[in-house]
């Protein structure tokens, strides 16, 4: 008996398949989109899709880098600041550019009744190289739908879309392997948590990248410009800004303070004429995960004692009396 | 809207979902392209809708008026002309002129400076107001008989697929094309798939790979006095563009043959040229024929002596580079390209490279080190910049270390090397080999096609405008 079917036998949609070349590419190439999207490792770009879908949504804005973003975490900060919606819109390698401004600003919900910016100042962010080139402006150009409404249906799905980098690719084999050890995990509020194991010795690496990144790039004086100008607005529009240069390491400091040629003193005080309240923060005290970021117990102590020192400075009755009694959550 | 952007890629399918179904009935079919070509535009700013539909009126009615007042043929034309020029020289170049006003004023010692407009410059209006032109130019002529549906002269005009970045496509042309629809054959769906793929392919991964390495050597406050580096970023240029601009022109001719319609070829494999005259025969062919017909043509061509042709072909060519933008730069990449057609035509060298052995390639190598020098003033952003690069390229100083990987990338340099090999073998003629009569490349034909989109995908750059919008 003959398995084979004589072609007229064959469903309609088959026979179609057949005889068109573009169909069979088409339906190929969703094969392996497909196949690559759901097999792929996570490479965390989900999570910051959600982020970048973001508009209209929170009482309290914490923004900068990675730093900020693996060292603040809203849930720390609620306790000090409670009831209100807080949310860590920190993305990697950022710089504080007129793009990621405005972003920071649609973020706030404009209905709110007590609006708050919280800036995690790391010196690298004031440069030209990381305002004119960073991983939010990659997101948004690789990803954004020109409509928002698009955006916000469309965004969550698109994570096994994202670019493959050659390491991936390659099964992180080749990945440095002080990278490989960390684990990170995304909060829906957009603090990363990343911890080591074991816990790395050598910080060299992200000192090393402090010194590229400020390789004829020191911290730039239009961006400090134009940063406090844009919280000289926010004030202006009854939005309390705060700002603090996140934890580190020594060694970490003295390269942004040499290298990146970053005068905290100075910087301070320009943002407090610009009407921000800067806190200043014991930079050494917090458990640091690779030389740059903090790792998560680091980042839940750091938060805590952020928002015992911010409620301590907001003014609001409410807030500042139901911000006596927290207890430190690890 | 953008090609390479999601919100393109839902419109799209949903203008292909509908078209079998409204593409029948004629006036059905321009509405639902006109419709749909608006909606492609507005998607950016809705505003400037009025501008094009003001562009489209005047020369639509100017082309009727033609055929009922001819002997008020050449008035009806300096309005349409001046009505076209008028709007891209207020959207354009008004800037441009009141800086350099104000230059001269400060030259003369005048403290009066005239205030800068910053009007905003629509997406594509150097495009079709080209296309708008040709149209009454043409009809002017004789060459053309003007429509009375003036659905038909919008779908012309409009059309989604060519309207930010043509190519740009003469009325005559399309025109009687859109009047009929033919069903599609399963050949031309075949190709025009493959059009749309290597345009894409050629715009998301090549294009935008190269594109962060080159904005940060022009952008760079301390550039590198490396002489290498300079030519393999302007080498990567020469690519980016290449890719970019003609990766458009891929997709905008891909999407006409799937709904049945054909453009002119805009790209033909330029770094391949031996000359560059051959050159301009290959680059952006539908601006570089436009200009030809209508600028050279009109001031005397090559027809009132070898001196008067030198001048009208100068002429011709800063007109060209100033299209592009509105800033001097342009105009110096235009008469660069004018300086060498010149020397080209007193020495006939190319002619006389070619009869050497291998003086074929060696005049294929030196058009493109000609054209790589010419890109510089094309993207750097001020007359000083361009000097000290083109200083730095042929002052041959080497860097240390290993610079190539650390400044240019891994990525990028493969997409260098990828584009070059590619246009290595169209230049030696190998997409003439019939390999199609295999029946293994055959079958292997739809595998590449799905990998390259499954790269457009996987393996983007970072997205960005196609360059060729700004102009």
């Amino acid at each position: 008996m003959s398995t084979d079917l004589p072609k007229h036998n064959l469903p309609k949609v088959f026979r179609f398949v057949a005889r068109e070349r573009a169909a069979q590419a088409l339906l190929l190439a969703l094969s392996i989109i497909l196949l690559l999207g759901f097999t792929r490792r996570n490479d965390n770009t989900g999570p910051k899709l959600v982020k970048l879908g973001w508009q209209a949504c929170a009482d309290v804005v914490v923004a900068g880098d990675s730093r900020t973003g693996g060292g603040v975490a809203p849930g720390q900060l609620k306790q000090f600041l409670p009831g209100m919606r807080i949310l860590n819109y920190a993305f990697a390698g950022i710089g504080y550019g007129p793009e990621y401004l405005d972003a920071i600003e649609g973020v706030l919900d404009p209905d709110s009744k007590q609006k708050v910016i919280i800036l995690g100042i790391s010196p690298q962010s004031l440069t030209d190289k990381m305002a004119q080139n960073n991983s939010f402006l990659d997101l948004k150009s690789t990803y954004a739908f020109r409509s928002p409404r698009l955006a916000a249906y469309f965004q969550k799905l698109l994570r096994f879309t994202a670019p493959i980098k050659m390491m991936d690719a390659l099964g992180g084999r080749l990945v440095d392997p002080h990278i490989q050890r960390q684990y990170r995990r995304s909060h829906a509020d957009g603090w990363t948590a990343a911890y080591d194991d074991p816990p790395l010795q050598d910080f060299s690496g992200y000192l090393r990248d402090a010194l590229n990144i400020f390789d004829n790039n020191p911290v730039s004086p239009t961006i400090v410009k134009n940063l406090t100008n844009r919280v000289a607005r926010w004030q202006s529009q009854g939005i309390h800004v705060y700002a603090f240069r996140l934890p580190t390491i020594p060694e970490m400091v003295a390269i942004e303070n040499n290298q990146g040629e970053f005068d905290e003193q100075s910087f301070a005080s320009a943002f407090e004429q610009a009407g921000g309240r800067w806190l200043t923060i014991d930079q050494f005290r917090y458990p640091s995960l690779d030389g740059s970021h903090l790792n998560r117990d680091g980042a839940l102590e750091f938060s805590f004692d952020l928002g015992r020192m911010i409620s301590s400075q907001e003014k609001d009755p409410q807030i500042t009396n139901l911000a006596s009694e927290p207890q430190m959550r690890l | 809207m953008l090609f390479n952007s999601l919100d393109f890629i839902l419109f799209i399918t949903l203008f292909f979902t509908l078209w079998p179904f409204l593409k029948g009935r004629k006036n059905l079919r321009f509405s639902y392209l006109v419709i749909a070509s608006f909606v492609f535009y507005g998607w950016w700013d809705w505003r400037f809708l009025f501008l094009i539909i003001a562009s489209g009126l005047i020369d639509f009615l100017a082309g009727l008026a033609m055929t009922k007042f001819p002997r008020r043929r050449k008035l009806l034309l300096i309005i349409s002309v001046i009505g076209n020029i008028g709007s891209l020289a207020l959207f354009k170049y008004i800037d441009f002129g009141i800086g350099n006003v104000n230059w001269l004023f400060g030259m003369l010692g005048v403290e009066y400076r005239l205030g800068l407009t910053g009007l905003i410059l629509p997406i594509g209006i150097s495009f079709y107001t080209f296309q708008s032109m040709s149209y009454t130019i043409d009809v002017y002529r004789g060459q053309l008989q003007p429509t009375r549906n003036i659905l038909h002269f919008f779908a012309y005009l409009a059309m989604f697929p060519q309207l930010v970045a043509g190519p740009i496509v003469r009325a005559k042309d399309l025109l009687p094309q859109l009047e009929t629809i033919q069903p599609t054959t399963e050949a031309q769906r075949w190709q025009s798939l493959q059009l749309i793929t290597w345009g894409y392919f050629k715009k998301v991964v090549i294009a935008d790979s190269m594109a962060p390495i080159i904005n940060i050597a022009f952008n760079a406050s301390d550039p590198s006095p490396v002489s290498g580096y300079w030519w393999l970023i302007m080498v990567m240029f020469a690519l980016q563009i290449y890719c970019d601009f003609s990766g458009y022109s891929d997709i905008a001719r891909g999407l006409a043959r799937w709904m049945g319609y054909e453009f002119p070829l805009n790209f033909n494999h330029p770094y391949g040229a031996t000359s560059l005259r051959d050159f301009w025969g290959r680059w952006h062919i539908s601006l570089s024929s436009w200009f030809r017909d209508y600028v050279y043509f009109s001031l005397g061509g090559s027809r009132c002596g070898r001196t008067k042709a030198e001048g009208n072909m100068w002429i011709t060519m800063l007109v060209s580079g100033l299209w592009h933008g509105a800033s001097w730069t342009f105009v110096i990449w235009g008469g660069w390209h004018a300086l060498i057609l010149s020397l080209e035509r007193l020495t006939e060298w190319p002619k006389k490279l070619a009869r050497l052995p291998l003086g074929r390639h060696l005049g294929a190598i030196l058009v493109f080190a000609l054209v790589v020098v010419g890109w510089v003033f094309f993207r750097a952003d001020s007359f000083g910049q361009a000097i000290t690069i083109i200083k730095t390229m042929f002052s041959f100083s080497a860097g240390e270390g290993n610079w190539i990987m650390e400044q240019l990338g891994a990525k990028s340099l493969a997409c260098m090397l990828f584009m070059i090999l590619c246009e290595t073998y169209f230049y030696f003629g190998l997409d003439q080999v019939p390999w199609e009569r295999s029946r293994i490349i055959r079958i292997a034909q739809p595998a590449s096609v799905a990998l390259l989109l499954a790269a457009c995908v996987f393996v983007r750059g970072p997205g960005s405008a196609f360059i060729y919008f700004q102009f």
